[in-house]
């Protein structure tokens, strides 16, 4: 009991309700003490992680960890327990929530001191640290979404932190609004395979169940057509990706990212990035064994997710707010994530997942480093030779610029190889020419991600200052607290890619066998040792080419950028203004549902129809009832009269009837 | 601790004829008093919740008194799997709803008070009467207290909302009427409740009738009618909106905590399983309708700028669900919708008694007055956020787990409506953040927004007790669901018509030293 993975959820949820609570109890007196709140704020998470590294040891042994505390409901042939469990690929993504996680709450404590809402920033942040242990940690898919669903409550909270500016609070919204669209997707998703299973008289309750059932006497169910040509399983895994999309920011549905960079940057850090946006990539790892017999929503899922790469990193190549240069990077980078998965190459997208979680991480971290230090300032535009006055900053997001480049040795460069070569061994059920398709996309996508990272870089720290001076006299580097995690998160974005050094390169990936632990299907096992060196080679060729490139442009040349963009014209605007998908979604899908709620669903159908025929009825009965006065007569020989008709009615109806 | 079922449901009414007899004067203390009353009901009626046998789908807590021996009428009280949740719900809510009025309602509280006692006494009535006739006989009763809590505590419009919420009742009561009178004459030719054999003009025995089917599409008609305009199923829900915003807010948290459920009740206590080849025919109309309403009345919730009309038409989204469920007709889908009616009492009564604590303090409900009241009333913000996202369906929270049964339930029936009406949480989310957004975030710049006070300590404990149920119904919700498990079961088989009724009434008609004589209970069909 002592030692059940249970505590780890526990710890955070009793972190995230003692500060609430404080917080609820000190908010007329401007909010709990600093000194009240740390204990719990940093205790959870930092003892979260060290449960979490000893229970690594045990999964790394061989054992999967699981325990149950009780049943939560139940219905026809199925139960759901609230039940944990941690296998190798639970156990990496919970050291990475973990980990990554209480790094961030540290670095929090200082970028957040001088806030008004410090308890309830903690209170939020730990209660989404809870969540997500359960999301990685639930042994059931409706347990996984209990998580899913808590990550987007807390997503929602913190995006809308600063709820005082009306567009941060509609940001929240809109964040929680989008994922719901996919929410039902992986709900309907959920319903189609319990139904499936039911319909089979067979019984599940976790996913090690569901994985025996797909495999075997489920196996001819499951892939029986559904709709049309397409199976139960095609049509499932199409729905469930459809919630993987809303949470993990991919085309169409990746809109509230973006926005959601409206919260404090710890916490675009946390969620928008090393951990919640990639649970989507998470849930498709561990529903493997039902998506590798659905290759149609696989090859989908896998060109949808190259698109969103290339899409946003188009986009983030003209952003000029820093953290909105991250945030269409982090859209971008799922994409190659999903790319991975899509082909059927699980442990390479989690790999990625890794990664990402410390190089971006630390980028996201080192952006908030950096708007603390000129004074909440986010625009390129308006910063310029920063590394001077903040060289652990400006060198540790050089690090993680680099990794995220794919320079070797930095870790994005070994993870996101993999994932490009993995596209060219692609699930065996997929049509032919995807594979080579989607490494084209990836690669272009990758040259533009170089290039938009280094853009960042030389606007960022390098050149003239172009801070305004009386800012740039208080400018400084961050305290220690901010700058001590940035340097772990560096250390970790540097190395820990030599974790998965492919057998090509003379490494062993040790990475990958661990996730095969759990993820064993046959598409998985077909990448290994799959990056031929000439793969390497591209893919080295392509991150340099696009960091000099940006070196060109805005170190040895600065004109160059304005001058391509005035001469792409039309297309350069539409590019800077994201596509205007936004205003796009609002034109064709938002404002007409709106419109129509008040114009037609309300106004034509209650008030003029519904409404309109009742008070008819209303005005047609008053009218009758005029009528009727006429039989009041007061005498009691007509009322008996009438009665008696009355009677006879009814008794003769009831006869004549039956 | 054995408490008598008719005590329980009479104590409020009793207790209403002595506030009445109380002098005026009193006010306060006779709130006082009316709220302990309520009180003692609610915790007795936990003696039921705990006292529950959950093995059995047969009547717990039975009590049978000749009524009208005459008619073969008996005072015949009882609950099951099928009542009991909503019974508690019932007791636990009014003294919330009660104490919530303390100072809020000041003209004729004497009336107010003993309206509210009696309006409870005729719900638990409603939901534990087990024979026909009383049923009926309560089912009525509920409208007169009720349409004088909204004709004279009411607000402005209060005139035209009770005019058309009785219109829209009696529309449905009236066919009920004939249906039962039918039912009657029927059970007598069939020699059921012979004079003189007791086996009660009560659901049970009822069940044992054969019907033709032509007989049972009207007489399903006659029932189901007046059961989906209480619920409300669209397009017959219009009333709801109206009687809503003018109802005072004690009068809101009853009617839709407990009062729409008594739809719900209905249907699956007398329209589904006494008349299920009636039911099969319109069950896919029906289920239409249901997704209309889940989808039409998330519309046009979001289309509303009053608050509380706005979660008057989140109820026509919910209750939508919860017919749906009904309809799906299997076991998924009924328990389900037990629990979200449960669920969806809980939150929405939350959700009135906070918009009743800024009404109070603003006499106004238009969204546009507000805006950063979050600044001013953190703990009303934090209460009202948690019961945002319950009412949303959040897991964790009580709405997620009886919306899931549903569609788990409908999707066995028709997957096209489960995926329709899945849509509505994604309205859901969208009108309710709207709302919390519009009250709570932004600038506080209305001026008269700036010296609100947050939540009084009776707010406090009106809405601490909602709050904790509202987690424990998500969290743990088994000791609820449970309870429902074996009366569900034998009402599936039932409408499925797999197995005739059982004749549970004997067991507890030997007793009494009474034979049943039992006849056109196997399908000939």
């Amino acid at each position: 009991m002592a030692d059940s993975i249970a505590w780890i959820p526990g710890v955070l949820l009793l972190g995230a309700a003692v500060n609430g609570l404080l917080t609820l109890c000190s908010a007329h007196r401007g909010g709990p003490k600093k000194g009240m709140v740390i204990p719990f704020a940093l205790g959870a998470p930092w003892i979260a992680f060290a449960l979490s590294v000893m229970a690594f040891f045990k999964v790394k042994g061989g054992e999967v960890l699981s325990t149950s505390l009780y049943q939560w409901f139940d219905g026809t042939l199925f139960t759901v327990d609230v039940a944990f469990q941690m296998d190798s690929l639970s156990a990496v993504m919970i050291l990475v929530v973990t980990g990554v996680g209480a790094l961030i709450h540290t670095y929090a404590v200082g970028y957040m001191s001088k806030d008004p809402g410090f308890g309830r920033f903690f209170s939020y942040l730990n209660l989404f640290t809870f969540f997500m242990s359960i999301l990685v940690l639930g042994s059931s898919p409706l347990l996984l979404f209990v998580g899913w669903e808590g990550v987007g409550l807390c997503s929602y909270l913190l995006i809308g932190f600063w709820w005082k500016d009306g567009a941060k609070a509609q940001a929240g919204s809109k964040a929680f609004i989008v994922n719901r669209i996919g929410d039902v997707g992986f709900v309907l998703g959920v319903l189609l395979i319990i139904s499936t299973v039911a319909a089979s008289g067979k019984s599940v309750h976790d996913f090690a169940s569901l994985e025996a059932f797909a495999t075997g006497d489920g196996k001819a169910a499951l892939e029986s057509p559904f709709i049309g040509s397409f199976s139960v399983v095609e049509v499932a895994g199409f729905l469930l990706r459809l919630g993987a999309f809303g949470k993990s920011a991919q085309l169409p549905l990746y809109v509230w990212l973006p926005d959601a960079m409206a919260g404090p940057t710890p916490v675009s850090a946390l969620i928008h990035a090393a951990t919640m946006v990639t649970a989507g990539v998470y849930m498709v790892a561990r529903l493997h064994f039902l998506f590798v017999m659905a290759p149609t929503a696989m090859a989908f899922v896998a060109i949808v997710g190259a698109l969103t790469a290339l899409f946003a990193a188009t986009i983030g190549i003209a952003q000029n707010d820093i953290k909105q240069v991250l945030a269409y990077s982090t859209v971008s980078q799922l994409g190659f994530m999903f790319a991975a998965v899509g082909v059927g190459a699980f442990s390479v997208g989690i790999f990625h997942v890794v990664t990402h979680a410390f190089f971006k991480a630390l980028l996201f971290l080192g952006a908030g480093s950096v708007i603390h230090g000129p004074h909440e300032e986010q625009d390129m535009r308006k910063m310029g030779g920063l590394i001077k006055i903040m060289p652990i900053t400006g060198w540790t997001m050089i690090i993680g610029s680099l990794a995220l480049s794919g320079v070797p040795p930095f870790s994005g460069f070994f993870s996101k190889d993999e994932i490009l070569a993995s596209t060219l061994h692609p699930h065996p059920a997929f049509p032919g020419g995807i594979g080579p398709i989607l490494y084209v996309i990836l690669t272009i996508a990758s040259l533009c991600t170089a290039f938009y990272t280094f853009r960042m870089v030389w606007l960022t720290f390098f050149g003239e200052s172009r801070v305004d001076p009386e800012v740039r006299k208080k400018a400084h580097e961050s305290p220690a607290i901010m700058t001590l995690p940035l340097v772990i998160l560096a250390v970790g974005a540097a190395a820990i890619g030599f974790l998965g050094v492919p057998h090509a390169l003379g490494g062993h990936n040790v990475f990958g066998s661990f996730v095969r632990q759990t993820v064993t299907s046959e598409v998985e096992a077909a990448h290994e040792g799959s990056g031929a060196l000439l793969l390497v080679g591209i893919a080295v060729a392509i991150a340099i080419l696009g960091v000099l490139t940006s070196y060109w442009f805005y170190r040895v040349r600065p004109s160059i950028p304005g001058r391509l963009f005035a001469g792409l014209g039309g297309f350069g605007r539409l590019v800077a203004s994201a596509y205007r998908v936004d205003a796009l979604y609002a034109k064709t899908i938002v404002n007409p549902l709106t419109r129509s709620a008040k114009r037609i669903f309300y106004e034509v159908i209650d008030v003029r129809f519904v409404d309109g025929l009742v008070n008819f009825f209303g005005s047609f009965t008053k009218g009758l009832a005029g009528l009727m006065r006429l039989f009041q007569t007061g005498a009691v020989r007509t009322y008996v009269f009438f009665m008696m008709i009355g009677a006879i009615l009814l008794v003769w109806s009831v006869f004549s009837w039956s | 601790m054995d408490v008598s079922l008719s005590l329980v449901t009479f104590l409020p009414l009793l207790g209403a004829v002595l506030l009445l007899l109380m002098p005026e004067r009193l006010g306060g203390q006779i709130h006082r008093l009316g709220f302990l009353i309520s009180l003692v009901t609610a915790a007795l009626s936990l003696c039921f919740f705990f006292g529950f046998d959950e093995g059995t789908a047969r009547l717990q807590f039975e009590e049978s008194y000749s009524w009208i021996p005459s008619l073969g009428v008996n005072f015949h009280l009882g609950l099951d799997g099928i009542s009991i949740l909503l019974y508690v719900l019932t007791a636990v809510l009014t003294p919330l709803a009660i104490l919530a009025s303390v100072g809020s309602v000041n003209r004729r509280i004497k009336e107010f008070v003993s309206m509210l006692l009696v309006l409870e006494s005729f719900m638990l009535g409603t939901l534990a009467a087990a024979d026909v006739f009383v049923f009926y006989v309560f089912w009525e009763l509920m409208l007169i207290p009720m349409a004088l809590l909204i004709g004279v505590w009411g607000g402005p419009r209060r005139i035209y909302a009770t005019v058309k919420f009785v219109l829209f009742t009696v529309a449905g009561s009236l066919p009920m009427l004939l249906a039962i009178l039918y039912l009657y004459a029927s059970y007598r030719s069939q020699g059921i409740g012979a004079e003189g054999v007791s086996g009660g003009f009560d659901f049970q025995s009822l069940a044992h009738l054969t019907l033709t089917e032509k007989e049972q599409t009207f007489l399903f008609l006659g029932f189901a009618l007046s059961f989906v305009i209480k619920l409300p199923l669209f397009p017959v829900h219009t009333w709801l909106p109206d009687a809503h915003t003018e109802a005072p807010t004690a009068g809101s948290v009853v009617l839709a905590g407990v009062l729409l459920k008594m739809g719900g009740y209905g249907l699956l206590r007398y329209a589904l399983p006494l008349f299920p080849l009636g039911a099969a025919k319109f069950t896919p109309f029906i289920l239409v309708l249901c997704v209309i309403g889940i989808i039409h009345g998330a519309l046009v919730a979001l289309a509303q700028t009053d608050i509380k009309k706005l979660i008057a038409y989140s109820s026509v989204s919910h209750m939508g669900l919860v017919a749906l469920g009904i309809f799906a007709a299997n076991e998924m889908g009924i328990r389900g919708s037990i629990y979200q009616m449960l669920a969806h009492g809980l939150s929405t009564g939350a959700l009135f008694l906070l918009v009743g604590v800024i009404y109070e303090r603003r006499h106004t409900r238009e969204l546009s007055e507000f805006g950063g009241i979050a600044k001013v009333m953190p703990w009303f913000a934090a209460v009202f956020l948690l019961t945002t996202f319950a009412s949303v369906g959040l897991p964790g929270l009580c709405g997620f787990v009886g919306e899931f049964l549903v569609l788990l339930g409908v999707f066995a029936k028709s997957k096209v409506m489960a995926a329709l009406a899945a849509l509505g949480m994604i309205l859901g989310a969208w009108y309710m953040l709207k709302l919390v957004k519009g009250v709570f975030y932004g600038e506080l710049t209305n001026k008269e927004n700036e010296g609100l006070p947050d939540l009084s300590a009776k707010e406090i404990t009106v809405l601490v007790p909602l709050v904790l149920l509202m987690i424990l119904a998500g969290v743990y919700p088994m000791p609820f669901l449970n309870k429902t498990d074996a009366s569900v079961e034998a009402l599936v088989r039932r409408i499925n018509m797999e197995v005739p009724a059982e004749p549970d009434v004997s067991a507890f008609s030997d007793d009494q030293g009474n034979k049943i004589i039992v006849t056109g209970a196997k399908d000939d069909r």
